[in-house]
């Protein structure tokens, strides 16, 4: 059964993973025969990129229908800096390099846009999700330097804390601070020596980047907690993909959507998510990663995307590294 | 859940507790008798 929502985007995947988060609650931390006590199955569910604002409207509703009957399930959301830029401004931006005014997605619109934008990010926040990093241009940093991320890192911090005035907006700003910020994804999940010696000192936590086999418990290395998406097999093909919604797309059909198999697809990528969850839950308990974006690869809605989306689409290729 | 909150169980769990969870080493849990429909409905 496919669960629709908002203009019809279906979150099928999330649906899932949001009722599987509610059977875990019942079991977690259940009395021990043998070393320690069971720890609870977690669920991690994330968002990555941010520019449409139906997305982020289809998205606050999500949360918000998932947690009526109880503030009992929150998401994180890895934003781009550049949708935090209004068009007008793209020059305050200089990815590392590339030219100034230059982002491998897009900037943010029209300052009303931002605004919005803003409102959304700030209500989810203190809805308790989290919001985290995706850096700013969206590039492949996979050769970058330490000095190059930390460029990159210092023009996302500016870019949170100046979006008001960057952006003409006198009454915008964000309702958490840079500091609240300590977590990150590479954007392609294209990483290197030079991200990873950059993350800690920029105050940052953890990174989600990496891959691991789905019953990896998460290794802190250098200071920062990899917690990595999960290798899985897609059930019903024999495929393997990541825990990732473009990764399935592009196992699943290449990356061109195709109507005739979209139920197909969807019960593929929902049997594999079930598997993963059941085979942690009565496992070692791994946590689950599920890395997901502001968009519905595979989905119905695809075929409604505005210009800009498949813009992004098209930069997004990549993910399936 | 969010990551920052897993960051945050794990940086309170001691390097054996971490070692058991990787070995799997307590009590574990009958595999859940669950279909898609089911989880869906």
């Amino acid at each position: 059964m496919a669960v629709t929502f908002g203009r019809g985007a279906e979150l099928t995947a999330g649906r899932l993973v949001a009722a599987l988060a509610t059977l875990v609650s019942f079991g977690a931390v259940a009395p021990a025969q043998a070393g320690v006590d069971r720890p609870p199955q977690f669920i991690v569910m994330a968002f990555d990129n941010c520019t449409e604002l139906e997305r982020w409207q289809e998205l606050t509703d999500f949360a918000a229908e998932l947690n009526r009957n109880g503030d009992r399930l929150h998401f994180t959301f890895f934003v781009s800096g550049s949708n935090f830029i209004a068009d007008g401004s793209r020059n305050i931006y200089e990815g590392p390099h590339h030219r100034r005014g230059y982002s491998r997605i897009s900037f943010g619109g029209s300052p009303e846009q931002i605004r919005k934008r803003v409102e959304y990010a700030n209500a989810l926040y203190l809805d308790g999700h989290e919001i985290a990093s995706h850096a700013v241009g969206h590039f492949n940093g996979a050769a970058w330097s330490v000095r190059d991320w930390e460029k990159e890192f210092s023009a996302f911090s500016a870019v949170l804390k100046n979006v008001g005035p960057n952006n003409g907006l006198a009454e915008s700003k964000f309702a958490f601070s840079t500091t609240d910020v300590i977590g990150f994804r590479a954007p392609y999940l294209a990483t290197g020596a030079g991200l990873y010696g950059a993350l800690k000192a920029h105050g940052f936590r953890y990174d989600t980047s990496g891959v691991s086999v789905a019953n990896a418990w998460p290794e802190k290395v250098d200071g920062v907690w990899r917690f990595n998406l999960a290798m899985l097999k897609i059930q019903g093909s024999g495929k393997g993909t990541l825990s990732m919604d473009y990764n399935f797309f592009v196992a699943q059909s290449r990356a061109v959507y195709d109507p005739r198999r979209y139920e197909a697809v969807r019960e593929q990528t929902l049997q594999t998510y079930l598997r993963y969850f059941k085979t942690n839950y009565a496992g070692n308990r791994a946590p689950l990663h599920i890395g997901h974006h502001f968009m519905n690869y595979g989905a119905a809605p695809i075929t409604r995307r505005s210009s800009r989306s498949r813009a992004r689409s098209a930069a997004c290729r990549k993910c399936a590294a | 859940m969010t990551y920052a909150k897993l960051a945050d169980f794990m940086d309170q769990q001691n390097a054996e507790t971490l070692a058991a969870y990787r070995k799997g080493d307590f009590a574990r849990a009958a595999t859940p008798a669950l279909n898609v429909a089911e989880v869906l409905r």
